[in-house]
Formats: structure tokens, sequence, C-alpha cells
């Protein structure tokens, strides 16, 4: 069954009430969508039955365990935007541009009696009020004959039972991993509730809730290297939180006092008039001050910010978790440690007297990433470093940090770049392949042994633009 | 100055471009490197899991 619901006013989602299959799950989804989708979804297509395989999993493995009743199917809802109508012959028209240019994503909403809303795909465009930018991949979505493709990030409700909010957020970050990189597996709710297991005592269920620890073992045995980091141990964890969002890793959040887990997948746009003049160094990451985060028992991409007025706010998480993809063995930590002690001491005869005010952007890319920047912003580079840079042998991923004067960097530019391996050993004493200075580079060649310096001669070194690739949008 | 694998054992490239670094000033860097950063490393990286890895999460919708 195939059911078109024109959307005019946020009122018209009541008419999901009459979805029989919905039963008692409706007036949940209704409020959730009334409050949540912006003015841009014009039309809902409900699909009947569907086949989810995140809940298929957890009824083969649980749910057709028990004595009550639980039908294996579900009800996905499609949002799409005005141009799109449904056909009487179940064809789906597009007045406008490309039908997939006029999706919004999906949501399932599975069976079970508390917390119905299972995997959800969304566009951040059927968001009120989003601004910022977020960690996504492509999702393919077949409808009706049609091959759709959404950008987004994976949401579901914790199910209660067999998973809680650790799971969910496992879930999320897992899930993205699969899809974003085809070199991990997919991974459906009930494999992650038995990844996290430990005994499971008293049973799959009732859950009694994740341990940090069992949560990292969850990434680790997906094949990811879970790096863990606490509030109390480390001063700069917000700006290590950051620097991880940025660089497109999905980090799992901890939340002592709420006994809460949650992904941070994004954040708000920076201020760019919230650093001060100041000769000490500071931070790009200090001057945003929210984070777009998946709460299962939300909806996706809800702001935290600093705020009290929130039901929790940035300062409330105390832990979190960063999976990483191997070959990053250089820690974020070691990264500020590098680059604090290179502007206060220099390197050689390189010095950074000419940051007055120094502010620093540090981040992990691709070296293809990369390499890409540096082709197409080749002209901000004097000839002969631009030549060093594109041939540079770089492992497939690496830290940089971009060092910029306040002035510069309100404007979205940068004066100098360190490259850092991201594959060195914390303690190692020289993990760069560049640093920048004034008026000459120093190369370190590592996959040579060699090093030396390019000087810029006669080539000025104008202020270069902000890299800006790892996220969806630009902020 | 060297670029000179013979005379450096630290500093060797054959791109031309490239203009020799001190190797002596390196060596002098290396080691403050390892007196004023790494122990704070090694510290930090001690400290890393302590306390975190016992939270106990539900959140319960």
């Amino acid at each position: 069954m195939h059911k078109w619901i024109a959307i005019a006013t946020p009122d018209d989602y009541a008419k999901l009430e009459n979805v029989k299959e919905l039963a008692t799950s409706a007036g949940q989804i209704v409020n959730r969508l009334k409050q949540y989708l912006s003015d841009k979804v014009k039309g809902v297509l409900v699909e009947h039955p569907y086949v989810d395989k995140d809940y298929r999993s957890t009824y083969y493995g649980f749910y057709a365990k028990k004595g009550q009743r639980y039908d294996p199917f579900c009800v996905r809802l499609h949002f799409f935007n005005q141009h799109v109508r449904l056909t009487d012959d179940l064809t789906l028209e597009s007045a406008s541009g490309e039908l997939h240019e006029n999706y919004f994503g999906y949501m399932v909403v599975r069976p079970t009696i508390i917390a119905p809303i299972g995997r959800t795909i969304l566009s951040t465009r059927a968001v009120q009020e989003f601004a910022g930018a977020i960690i996504d991949a492509e999702y393919v979505v077949h409808v009706l004959g049609n091959r759709l493709i959404v950008k987004g990030f994976p949401f579901m409700q914790q199910h209660t039972d067999i998973s809680v909010c650790a799971h969910a957020a496992c879930w999320g970050i897992l899930r993205h991993y699969s899809v974003r990189y085809h070199t991990y597996a997919e991974r459906l709710v009930y494999d992650i509730t038995k990844m996290a297991g430990s005994g499971d005592p008293g049973g799959l269920t009732p859950s009694r809730g994740l341990v940090v620890s069992q949560a990292s073992q969850v990434f680790s045995k997906a094949g990811l290297y879970p790096d863990v980091y606490g509030r109390r141990e480390f001063p700069n964890f917000d700006r290590l939180l950051m620097a991880y969002i940025e660089s497109g890793f999905p980090v799992f959040a901890a939340m002592g006092k709420h006994q809460h887990a949650i992904s941070v997948i994004g954040h708000g746009p920076p201020d760019r008039n919230a650093l001060k003049e100041s000769k000490e160094i500071q931070y790009a990451w200090e001057a945003t001050q929210s984070f777009y985060v998946v709460d299962d028992n939300r909806m996706p991409y809800q702001v935290v910010d600093c705020l009290d007025a929130a039901e929790y706010k940035i300062s409330d998480i105390d832990a979190f978790i960063v999976p990483l993809p191997e070959k990053i063995f250089f820690p974020g930590e070691a990264v500020e440690s590098r680059i604090e002690d290179l502007l206060r001491n220099g390197i050689l005869d390189l010095g950074f007297n000419f940051l007055i005010c120094p502010i620093v952007r540090y981040f992990v890319t691709t070296s293809a990433a990369l390499k890409r920047y540096f082709k197409e912003t080749k002209s901000q580079f004097p000839p002969d470093l631009y030549i060093a840079l594109i041939e540079l042998v770089l492992p497939q991923f690496v830290w940089i940090a971009e060092l910029s004067n306040l002035d510069d960097w309100k404007h979205k530019r940068f004066n100098s770049l360190i490259i850092f391996d991201a594959t060195a050993s914390a303690l190692e004493p020289l993990p760069y392949f560049l640093v920048m200075g004034k008026t000459k580079a120093l190369i370190f060649d590592r996959a040579t042994d060699g090093a030396g310096y390019i000087e810029y001669g006669n080539a000025p070194l104008n202020p270069m633009s902000e890299f800006r690739t790892n996220l969806q949008s630009r902020l | 100055m060297t670029n000179d694998k013979t005379t450096s054992r630290y500093i060797y490239t054959e791109r031309a471009s490239y203009k020799g670094v001190d190797s002596q000033a390196l060596t002098e860097h290396i080691k403050r490197v390892q007196k004023d950063v790494v122990p704070k490393l090694k510290a930090q990286g001690e400290k890393k899991e302590n306390g975190a890895l016992r939270l106990r999460l539900k959140g319960v919708t």
C-alpha cells in the first residue's frame, strides 16, 4: 500500500493518524513531525508493508521469541517538497527538477509499542532552523521503482529493551562508516547489542545500559580504533571534541549525570568575532559554541550549546569516544602540544613572530583531499613550494594545522600551514611533513628520510584560503 | 649548512629545489622536544582513560 498525504500546514500531519498500520504510534509520530520538520516538506508518502533490515534483525533475534505478538513489517514515511505528487497509477512525478532533488529522506516506523521510530535518514534541508555543518553520507533509497539519494546521518530511537541509547549511538556511527567507507561492514541493531555484550547478565532484556568501555568494544569489533577522552583529564576536552568532528569523525559522547549517550556529528557556525586581540595562542574551535547531535530521545540534528535552558549542555558531556580509522596513531592532544611548542620556540631558524594574534585551526584530512586542495588553490603557493607539496609522499591521513593572524582568520584565511604525519607516534620528536614560515618552508620528506628548506624567493606568501572539505557544508 | 649525506646524520635529499638544513640545530631541537614536550604527552597518555570508561549509559526514553 502506498498513500500520499499532502502537507499544506503542520496540522496536516494529523492525517497520519488515519493510517491504521501506524497503530498507537501515530500520535507520537505526528507530534514529532509537526514540531521538527520545516515547511519545505509538502508531501509524505506512506509505504506499507516495509521490510526494515534493522527491525528484522531484532525481530528474528528477540521479538519473535516473546509471548506478545509483534508484526514483522514496518511502515516507511518518505518526505518530499512541493514539486512532487503521487499519481493514481502510483508514479512519483516531479514537476521541477529530478525527483531526488525534491526528496528529503525517510523515517521507518517500527511495530513496537514503545519508541517506534526506527531507521531514519533525513536531509538537513527538511529540518527547522538548521544552520550548521554535519558529517554525512549518501544513502540510496528505492521506492516505487525510483532510485533516490538522500544525504544525512542515521537516527533511530532506542528500543528500550533490546537496545538503549548507547546502542543507538553506536549503530548510527557504524552505519555511517559502512555507507561512507566500503571497507566497513554493515552492522544491524541486533548485531550491535550482541557485540556490546559481556555475558548479558539477566538476559538481553531488560537492558541495563552500557558502560563506555563496552561501547568502545563495539567500535573495536567493527574494525575501528576507538580513543577515549575524559573531561576531567583533558582541560582542552571541548577543543579535542571539535577537532575530531571537524575531521569528519562522528563522536560517541557520554553524559554521566544523565546516564545518556549521544552522537556528536556536526557544529554550528563559528562566531568570527568571538576571539579577541591577544598574543596568547587561541584556537578557532573556541569560537564555535554549538554542536549538532543525534540523540535517540529526540530527533536528528539537535543543537547542543552552552545555555542552561537546554535539556543538557556541552559541559554535561563527561567523556567521548572517537572511533578512528586505522592509520591514525597521532592523537589530537599531541597536535596541540606540538603547535604550542612550535609557536613559542620555532624550529631551527623558523619562527612565528609574524603571527601577532595567533589563531590555530587543526583537524585530520586525507592526503587525497589535501592534494586536491593544493591543486585547486595552486596560485596561492610559491611555485617551488607547490611542486614540493604536490609531490610529497603522504600516508592516507594527515593532521593539518592552519595558523592565522586574527584578522585573516576572521576572513577565513590563514598565514602558515603545518602538516603532521597522522601515522607518527605520539612521542616522536619530528612528526612533521611541512612547517611553513614567513619566507621559507621546512619540508620533511619522510618517505625518503630527506629534509630541506624551500625558499619563497620573490614569490610573496599571501594569506591562504581555509581548507573546507570534511563536513557537509561550508560555514 | 649541509645537504650532503656524508656529513649529515639526519638530512639528505636529492631534490634540487631543497636547501640544506643545519643538522646540528635539528639535533638540538629534538633534544629540547624530548625534554620539554614528550614527558607531558606521556603523562597525558597514561591518564587518558581514567574514570571515563566506567560511566554507565542507558538514557531510557
